[in-house]
């Protein structure tokens, strides 16, 4: 009985060990090769996210070691008014700044889907703007165009209209900025174009065949169909015009008045002008908060509005 | 299940990685060369020194050759120097300085000594007096402003009095002459005035100063108090900043300085230099110090000259100020070469010679012996004459800014532009002032 057993069990086993080493193998190659971006990422974003976290519950001014102090910068941070002048400062940048981009995106996108002769050159041309999009030198140029006696003025005036400060009017300067986003449309356009080119044709000629126009087939087909491209470019802007720094640092320098001052210029100041890294760190923790339930909400509130084309709903 | 056990032992052993090597990484400080033990013979250890310091090109370019001559002077010591235009000077100094690994010679200012000093973050240069450091000569109110509680903290680099710039042919264009060294604020009302109504509507006597501390300072002082801070306290009274913004306020509603619109458009409230009214040739003075003379002078071929701002009050407002000062990192491998280094900075009449006056006019009277006889530039003689005049009905210097004072100058200034702006009334924004500069005073200044 056991003999039998035992002379049946062994080769099974073999087999699974060998099997077990082969897979442990497999899986150790692949870390090998990976490993490099592992490292980096662990040591490059994974361990300062864990010591910001840590630093959020501290005070430290950079010079001297940190200090815990609980949740104190938390509580500090909701009776700040500075706070959430920033906060809604990067909010209204946002709601003007993320469609405007991405309806630029899209009609630049729908013009460059066409086959018109080297549309492939005029591709490159419109993509550039976003390679220097928050640049240096594009940052200084706008606050020269934009200023009081800026190009943008005389033009203006060329035409008899007294321009204002655009950049240096506490009214204006985030309008303006806001504005400016839209010229960074570059990478939401690539995949727009991307996502265009995937709509297959025939559905366009079976729709012209029923007698559809122009704007019913980008109503009916065009956006549905892209719904899925539109909704990735939304999530995408959206996090990122949470993020904006570079313009209000470079352009307005959060002035006047802290009427351009984004969340992330505010958390600059503190973290690097102020000495107060430890209030910083918590502000970004918080802004990351922020970002995910506004995502979430994104994707609850328009998530039913996406059509893949694996979903046979309603047929 | 071999693959996610795989997973997650490879990212644990990554990540106790890189908590080793971060924290490893983050402790030591980069290593400078260590000196020889005190014991060494004649032939020093060589030595390598780190120095960073703000300025105009004109400086930076004067500084290095002050450096060069001090190598020819010292071979063992070698000192790489890093430097950057004043706008993120501090931010640059702050973040080396908490990865440990500052330079060691640190250029520093009135407003920032506090600051560093509070947080240990710099040397007290006591123990090298005498030795290395040779500060014999220098003038005792000058060295008293680098001294925080009692420790040296800085070593004053330059003297400095606050001074008006002015376009002498501008002025006399509008049919005034210069204004003389006795002229008061009456004076200064009657100037904007009557450059307002000769030279027209792109043209200022002055800039709108409402938002700028130091000739707040100044004012302050016309009115009886030793200096805008006390300890770790404000000096001034609500009632003392409320009037001051009502003066400016009053100066934009009568035309005769620019308005906010105008002054935000034209570097004002802080900003650019090279964007102001001076800049553009459409203002008729600068406010500023006396060692920006010549940058000043250089914006135009008119005739410029060095005014003292309005007077006319019991107390004179102004005061001998250490243009800025060399301190060194407490964490310096090498301070005595850096006490060294200092002490020749303001002693070696070679390194008066090659800086001349671009951080003020020399601390020592060597120094100042030196660049007379080497035959003062037309700039330096201006310079010198001016400080020396002012000097003789100047106070004594105001106590240094505490902790926390860069952040009350800042909301100094932005409610100075709400005023600016009409967005808030000069009372209801020096309410405001008075209670935020409290907290934020407090928090940094803890009991």
């Amino acid at each position: 009985m056991n003999l039998s057993l035992r002379r049946s069990s062994v080769p099974r086993a073999n087999s699974a060990n060998s099997a077990n080493m082969r897979q442990l193998k497999r899986d150790l190659t692949g870390f090998a090769f990976i490993s490099p971006w592992l490292l980096g990422f662990a040591m490059l974003s994974l361990f300062p996210m864990i010591q910001s976290l840590w630093l959020s519950f501290t005070q430290y001014d950079l010079l001297t070691e940190p200090v815990w102090v609980g949740l104190r910068n938390f509580k500090e941070m909701m009776a700040d008014p500075r706070l959430l002048k920033s906060l809604t400062v990067t909010l209204r940048y946002a709601v003007v700044a993320v469609p405007l981009r991405l309806t630029a995106a899209l009609l630049i996108a729908m013009v460059l889907a066409q086959k018109i002769k080297g549309v492939g050159i005029y591709r490159v041309l419109l993509y550039i703007p976003s390679l220097v999009g928050s640049s240096v030198a594009v940052a200084i140029m706008w606050r020269q165009l934009f200023s009081l006696d800026g190009l943008l003025n005389r033009a203006l005036s060329l035409i008899g209209i007294t321009g204002v400060d655009w950049i240096g009017h506490p009214d204006y300067a985030l309008k303006t900025l806001s504005g400016l986003a839209a010229w960074q449309f570059g990478s939401s356009m690539v995949i727009f174009l991307a996502g265009l080119k995937q709509v297959p044709g025939e559905l366009y000629e079976a729709s012209a065949v029923d007698g559809a126009n122009r704007l019913q087939q980008f109503w009916r087909i065009t956006l549905p169909m892209i719904s899925p491209v539109i909704f990735f470019n939304l999530i995408m802007q959206t996090i990122n015009a949470f993020q904006v720094f570079t313009q209000g640092f470079l352009i307005t320098r959060g002035g006047p008045m802290d009427e351009t001052r984004f969340y992330a210029l505010y958390l600059y100041e503190k973290a690097f002008q102020s000495f107060q890294m430890g209030y910083a760190s918590a502000m970004a923790w918080v802004l990351l908060v922020l970002i995910a339930v506004t995502t979430a909400i994104l994707f609850k509130v328009t998530g039913r509005l996406v059509h893949y084309e694996t979903d046979i709903k309603g047929r | 299940m071999r693959l996610r056990k795989s997973l997650s032992i490879l990212t644990a052993v990554a990540v106790l990685l890189s908590l080793l090597a971060g924290c490893a990484g983050g402790a030591k400080p980069k290593e400078t060369e260590p000196t020889a033990p005190a014991a060494a013979p004649a032939e020093p250890q060589k030595v390598e020194l780190r120095a960073i310091w703000w300025g105009s090109q004109d400086r930076h370019d004067k500084t290095l050759k002050a450096i060069e001559a001090f190598t020819k002077k010292y071979p063992h010591i070698t000192i790489t120097s890093e430097f950057s235009g004043n706008d993120v000077y501090w931010e640059k100094v702050s973040v080396k300085a908490a990865s440990g690994d500052a330079p060691d010679i640190i250029n520093m200012d009135f407003a920032y000594i506090n600051e560093y000093s509070g947080r240990q973050a710099l040397l007290d240069l006591t123990p090298y007096v005498g030795k290395e450091l040779d500060i014999a000569k220098v003038d005792k109110n000058l060295l008293d402003s680098g001294k925080v509680g009692g420790k040296l903290f800085g070593i004053p680099l330059g003297l400095n009095t606050q001074a008006i710039h002015l376009n002498k042919s501008t002025v006399e264009k509008a049919g005034l002459t210069a204004p003389s060294f006795d002229w008061t604020w009456k004076d200064f009302d009657n100037y904007s005035k009557v450059m307002k109504e000769k030279l027209g509507k792109d043209f200022w006597f002055s800039a709108d100063m409402s938002h700028e501390r130091n000739i707040f300072e100044y004012w302050l002082r016309q009115r009886g108090k030793t200096g805008l801070w006390k300890g770790t306290e404000l000096n001034a009274t609500e009632q003392d900043v409320a009037d001051w913004w009502k003066l400016w306020d009053g100066y934009r509603k009568a035309g005769i300085v620019p308005t906010a619109e105008v002054s935000t458009a034209n570097g004002g409230f802080g900003g650019a230099f090279e964007a102001s009214l001076w800049a553009k040739m459409k203002g008729a003075t600068q406010w500023g110090w006396s060692n920006e003379f010549e940058r000043n002078s250089g914006v135009n071929k008119d005739e410029t000259i060095m005014v003292p701002l309005p007077r006319g009050s019991a107390t004179d407002g102004h005061y001998p100020k250490a243009s800025m000062y060399w301190s060194v990192y407490s964490k310096s491998k090498n301070p005595k070469e850096a006490a060294l280094f200092i002490s020749w900075f303001i002693n070696d009449p070679e390194a008066a010679k090659i800086l001349s006056t671009t951080r003020g006019v020399p601390v020592t009277p060597v120094a100042r012996d030196t660049l007379k006889q080497a035959g003062l530039s037309k700039f330096d003689t201006v310079v010198f004459d001016f400080v020396d005049k002012v000097l003789k009905f100047s106070g004594g210097t105001p106590e240094p800014a505490p902790k926390g004072n860069t952040e009350v100058v800042k909301v100094f200034v932005r409610l100075s532009q709400e005023v600016a702006f009409g967005r808030k009334t000069p009372e209801v924004a020096a309410k405001e002032f008075m209670a935020e500069s409290k907290t934020i005073l407090e928090k940094a200044n803890p009991k």
